[in-house]
């Protein structure tokens, strides 16, 4: 088959891959999109399963960051309904958060000391309005030395590790605080009511107005090289294999794999090494029940001091359209002991189930068990560690990475591979003009 | 017939939707029950191609 041509070559349809696609294509590139999967939106999509819309992956996207910029720069619509601030679990007895004051209200429930909590708050907001503390000492160990208050500590286990998605234990203190200052805390976010793969679907119609095109079902099994720099990649569809050319070649499916797509004999040995010490997946548990009555009262229930639970969201209270008539969608998520692997996922999961029978009420009455997700490895809650990500930019030239696994310091999730997507968009636009 | 390369399996779930004779249970890993009619709609769904189709030899 003769090669095709196209401005930018995106590999994958995540929300890294599509909100480059958009920017782009926006910017008058000719773009193309190739999804290995049947459905778009990689870690934020939805899958209907017994009527409800059951989130693949992402079930909460932050609003008024970069990530709605984005949709609104383009012109995407931004379909998601705000959840409100977290209420928290805090020994037994709920806390509500406050818009200023939160952490001061949090520790006062967890402690009647009041030189401890002084000391606490002390240590954050110097961290806060003058130095981070440093990345080689975890969350939890800089903690130590203001606070041996068990209940604090598991405030900050279940905040972090519930936003973050790395235990406290794990967390470099120095992300941390910078998560705090570029994302607050990621307080706002929403859910979507046509559930979450409305927003990969908003951008691929911008894609498609714009004269783009997407294409699933439809693997790159090569990225071709000539001389360290990218010339496109092969695209496989409909049992042939297709050469795509390209001026630029954005990968969304990981360091890791686009690594393997180039084939290592062509990278950097630095690079590799970087890549093969220093990055790690973010490993996730989430569960989702089907309720004939609302198990909770709360849209955002933070969980301290369970054995794995960080997290319950009843996404249901905001949105009925996620589930069928009188039912409800519950969402728990949790964070495994350690995020090293080999995950022990039975043993976890067994963890967490001991959790929401404790948690809530009428769970055996009332709840039905619809998925039960590890994600970890390949397919997992982030493909670096926060901290530990590697660059936009990789050793071939005109080939970058977006997504979850070139995050800036400080950043997670949605927003941060709306940022990685962002970054690589102005790159491009400053370094190749468009075919005319 | 389908079987789960359990050294790719992340347990994700991903695959369960998509199954129209509810053959496949996850937990911690996927599994395949009797029900399974070989219709092959999950295979494409496994976002790290755990799910291979096995051809026996008789
Ligand atoms: C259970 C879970 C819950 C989460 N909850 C939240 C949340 O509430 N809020 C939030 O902000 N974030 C959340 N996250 C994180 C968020 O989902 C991810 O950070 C984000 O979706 C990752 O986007 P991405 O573009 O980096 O990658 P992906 O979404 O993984 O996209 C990569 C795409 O590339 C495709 N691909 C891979 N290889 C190839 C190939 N060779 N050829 C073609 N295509 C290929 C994949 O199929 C995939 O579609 C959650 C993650 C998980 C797993
Ligand atoms: S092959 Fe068909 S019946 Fe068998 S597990 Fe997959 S989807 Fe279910
Ligand atoms: S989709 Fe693939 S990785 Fe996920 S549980 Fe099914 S077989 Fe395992």
């Amino acid at each position: 088959m003769t090669p095709k041509r196209c401005d930018v070559l995106v590999i994958g349809s995540g929300m890294g891959g599509l909100c480059a696609a958009a920017l782009l294509s926006q910017a008058g590139y000719h773009t193309l999109v190739a999804e290995r999967l049947p459905r778009i939106g990689g870690r934020c999509s939805t899958i209907e399963y017994k009527g409800f819309k059951c989130a693949a992956g992402a079930i909460g996207p932050e609003m008024g960051g970069l990530l709605e910029e984005t949709f609104r720069q383009v012109g995407a619509e931004f379909d998601v309904r705000p959840a409100g601030p977290p209420s928290y679990l805090i020994n037994g007895k709920i806390c509500e958060v406050p818009p200023k004051g939160g952490f001061r209200k949090l520790f006062a429930a967890a402690t009647s000391d009041e030189a401890e909590l002084e000391r606490v708050m002390g240590a954050i907001s110097g961290a806060l309005s003058w130095m981070e503390p440093s990345r080689t000492t975890s969350l939890r160990e800089w903690l130590l030395q203001y606070t041996q208050n068990e209940s604090i500590l598991s405030i900050f286990q279940a905040m972090v590790s519930a936003t973050t998605m790395l235990n406290a234990s794990e967390l470099p203190a120095r992300e941390y605080f910078l998560f705090l200052k570029k994302l607050r805390g990621y307080r706002g976010f929403g859910f979507c009511p046509q559930g979450s793969i409305a927003l990969p679907r908003a951008l691929a119609a911008v894609i498609e107005k714009h004269g783009g095109a997407i294409w699933t079902r439809a693997p790159a099994v090569q990225i071709i090289t000539n001389n360290r720099i990218a010339r496109g990649a092969v695209i496989k569809k409909e049992g042939e294999e297709i050469e795509i050319h390209a001026s630029a070649v954005i990968s969304n499916c990981g360091p890791g794999r686009t690594v393997q797509l180039v084939g290592k004999q062509h990278i950097d040995q630095g690079y590799l090494k970087e890549l093969n010490t220093d990055v790690r997946a973010v490993m996730l548990i989430a569960i989702q029940l089907a309720t004939d009555k609302p198990l909770l009262d709360h849209n955002y229930l933070i969980v301290t001091g369970a054995r794995r639970i960080n997290a319950l969201f009843q996404p249901t209270n905001v949105c009925p359209e996620i589930a069928p008539p009188g039912k409800h969608l519950l969402v728990a998520g949790a964070a495994p002991a350690s995020t090293a692997p080999p995950l022990n996922a039975r043993a976890e999961l067994d963890l967490c189930f001991q959790d929401l029978r404790d948690l809530l009420p009428g769970f055996e009455e009332h709840a039905e068990v619809l998925l039960t997700g590890t994600f970890h490895g390949q397919w997992p809650a982030m493909h670096a560690w926060p901290g530990d990500d590697m660059s936009l930019k990789t050793p071939i030239v005109n080939l970058y990475n977006v997504g979850d696994g070139v995050k800036s310091p400080g950043m997670i999730a949605l927003p941060a591979v709306a940022e990685t997507a962002r970054l690589v968009a102005e790159d491009i636009k400053m370094r190749l003009a468009p075919a005319a | 017939m389908i079987s789960v390369d359990e050294d790719l399996c992340v347990g994700c779930a991903m695959c369960v939707p998509y199954c129209p004779e509810d053959a496949i249970s996850c937990y911690g890993q996927a599994h395949i029950n009797e029900n399974c009619i070989d219709c092959l709609a999950c295979l494409e769904y496994c976002p790290v191609e755990a799910l291979k189709e096995t051809v026996l030899e008789n």
